[in-house]
């Protein structure tokens, strides 16, 4: 549900919740009240007529007594009736011209020793607050009462509705006026939902007038550190994938230079010797021929072999990390006449999974051409560890070192992109990377990946 | 004079015809089989029952480690000459251990296949020259006392003690500092002092100094 609905529902249920409650209780207490004056209104009036009417009994002036009910009843609208019965229950004077309707004597009574009885007819008039109020005690006789409800009813309905009416206006300016707060509030966001989306599509994007806003500014504020941040990531990404790309076509040049300087020179002068040795005649110089021709083949072989390791090393994939790496230590010792130390352990033969083995494998690659191009080490330590459903593996040198801050924050990102490849290759296997250096205080590089049990 | 049967298993035609023809000069060597596969090469093993099996490793399908791990077990008496491009001392401890009794490179084919032959024929173990050098070097190098200044252990404060151990385990300096609850740079002099002491050179020196010290037992560095 939109911000905007919640909000207008929000607002409209409480407008409604409290109108309609206040109108309720308003009519209740409202009703409750007119009752009460109502009785009151009712009962001064037959304690006023009691004492005229018990004279007027005493004296047997009926006609007095008639004309003071039809007053009564003639000067207040809501007197309904009044009916003066003896003490025997014969009506004594009555303001019904036709008689009495039926069974309104019974249906109302004191009960001997109550002042009076109040009770409510439903007649064909509406509802009739019916009093009983005896004279001297009942001894006389008993005067009836009819007051209409009717004038009290429909006052409290009439308010009940005009409070009803006031509630409804008063829900539709407040969901108006939410539906209105609600734009207000969520036109920023709304902004910055297109604003995102200019940004997606790679278009720029304007919305300078959104840092004003109190609170959506700090949000503007923190998706603007976001766009930068990602943007600053695809931008390595890219600059990275351009090294790798370059990286792979200077390692195919480097190939292809390699296969036609050594084995291409080879064959071509194998071919040659072969072709002089069909020629030759005498025994003695063939064997010599062919002696030279075999040194010369072994050589060929000798490099390409160290081509194919180079370029992936079979032990890699045959023996696990720890053999191939071990004999790219050694073999990164005696090339660069480093003393380049490697210790395991751990391992017992285990393997882990071929990413991550290859990742590994890597990441040390990378790490020791570092060392070679950048420290001027004399020594460097490569470890590798497994414990703990993890492979640790460091490579330290004891070289030049540098800042890594520094390096990290460099403008040209050259030479932090051997970095980040590493940080990739340990990341695509679930892993994490550090580097620890200081100027002239050598460099570790740590790899950490996550293992599963692939068993030993 | 009996003759020794022996099986090729390369996955290169020319290879094995190159064979052929330097054994062929061989009165007393017949070639009973060829193989392409490392299967073919177990299968050929389990039926032919050849004295001897020549034994590549890069074949497709299975590898000549994994074909030379099932002949072992399946025809224990055929002999294996491993006859490689890789030069790789760890194949060559892997092989040994499996039993193997000549290990020769390609490259020498043409001047050591034969004396290997002749040898693994006379009951005795060949290793290529070249590779017999590296094998001293690891022996050597196993064999050496690890810690070159062993006496001076006891020198070690129980700080630094627990700094070596925990470099020792691979951790970075700021996780050790983070352990400790030190410095990075305390972490630092802590270790060049130790190192200083022992007189060690490298992480990988101290491991193996730890190592030796059974300071790394039945530890867990990620709590």
């Amino acid at each position: 549900m939109s911000l905007r609905k919640k909000l207008v529902l929000a607002i409209g249920g409480l407008i409604l919740l409290l109108g309609v409650g206040g109108t309720l209780h308003a009519r209740l207490t409202l009703a409750g009240i007119s009752q009460d004056e109502l009785e009151r209104r009712a009962l001064a009036v037959s304690r006023d007529l009691e004492s005229h009417a018990g004279e007027s009994m005493l004296t047997n002036d009926i006609f007095g007594l008639y004309q003071r009910i039809n007053e009564l009843a003639t000067a207040n609208d809501d007197i309904r009736y009044v009916v003066v019965f003896d003490a025997q229950g014969n009506v004594k004077a009555s303001t019904f011209a036709n008689g009495l309707p039926v069974g309104l004597r019974d249906s109302n009574r004191a009960a001997t020793g109550q002042p009076y009885s109040l009770t409510t007819l439903s007649t064909s008039e509406g509802n009739v607050l019916d009093v009983a109020y005896p004279v001297q005690g009942g001894r006389l006789g008993v005067i009836r009462l009819g007051v209409a409800r009717g004038p009290m009813e429909s006052e409290v309905n009439g308010l009940t509705s005009n409070l009803l009416g006031l509630t409804g206006a008063v829900l539709v300016i407040g969901l108006i006026a939410s539906y209105l707060l609600a734009t207000v509030l969520t036109r920023p966001l709304a902004r910055l939902t297109l604003a995102a989306r200019a940004i997606t599509r790679g278009e720029p994007s304007n919305h300078d007038e959104l840092y004003s806003h109190p609170e959506i500014g700090q949000v503007a504020i923190a998706f603007d550190d976001m766009t930068h941040k990602l943007r600053e990531r695809e931008e390595e990404r890219a600059q990275l994938l351009a090294k790798v790309i370059g990286a792979q076509e200077d390692e195919r040049r480097r190939i292809s230079r390699e296969l036609h300087d050594d084995a291409g020179q080879v064959m071509t002068s194998v071919l040659l010797g072969l072709a002089h040795l069909e020629q030759a005649s005498e025994e003695q110089s063939v064997q010599v021929e062919a002696a030279e021709l075999r040194a010369a083949t072994a050589v060929a072989l000798d490099h390409l072999r160290d081509m194919a390791r180079e370029l992936r090393p079979s032990a890699l994939d045959d023996l696990g990390l720890e053999a191939a790496l071990q004999r790219y230590v050694a073999d990164y010792g005696r090339k660069h006449a480093v003393d380049a130390d490697f210790q395991s352990q751990g391992f017992d033969g285990s393997r882990l999974s071929p990413a991550t083995e290859t990742a590994l494998y890597r990441i040390a690659q990378e790490a020791l051409t570092n060392v070679v191009r950048h420290a001027q080490a004399e020594s460097v330590s490569v470890l590798l560890e497994r414990r703990d459903g993890h492979a640790i593996l460091v490579v330290e040198d004891d070289g030049s070192g540098f800042d890594v801050d520094a390096l990290l924050h460099l403008a040209l990102p050259a030479a932090k992109l051997g970095l980040l490849g590493m940080e990739e290759r340990a990341a695509l296997v679930g892993g994490t990377l550090t580097v620890e250096s200081h100027p002239s205080k050598g460099t570790a590089v740590f790899a950490e990946v996550p293992v599963a049990g692939v068993g030993p | 004079m009996t003759q020794l049967r022996v099986v090729i298993a390369d996955d290169h035609a020319v290879v094995r015809s190159g064979l052929r023809l330097i054994l062929g000069s061989q009165p007393d060597i017949e070639i009973v089989g060829e193989a392409a596969t490392g299967e073919e090469a177990i299968r050929q093993a389990r039926s032919l029952r050849p004295d001897m099996i020549l034994l590549d490793i890069a074949m497709p399908g299975l590898n000549g480690l994994e074909a030379a791990r099932a002949i072992r077990q399946e025809a224990p008496e055929v002999r294996i000459v491993v006859l490689t491009m890789y030069d790789d001392e760890a194949y060559l401890r892997e092989f040994l251990q499996l039993g193997a009794a000549a290990y020769v490179l390609k490259e020498a084919a043409d001047t050591e296949l034969l004396a290997a032959i002749r040898a693994v024929q006379r009951g005795e173990p060949f290793i290529y020259p070249s590779l017999t050098r590296q094998l001293i070097d690891l022996y050597l190098k196993q064999a050496q006392p690890p810690l070159p200044v062993d006496n001076h252990e006891a020198e070690l404060s129980p700080r630094e003690t627990e700094v070596l151990r925990l470099v020792a385990l691979g951790l970075t300096g700021q996780q050790i500092a983070g352990r400790l609850l030190i410095s990075a740079s305390t972490v630092e002099t802590h270790r060049a002092h130790v190192m200083e002491k022992l007189g060690l050179r490298g992480r990988a020196q101290l491991v193996r100094y730890a190592l030796s010290k059974g300071l790394l037992q039945d530890e867990n560095p990620h709590p």
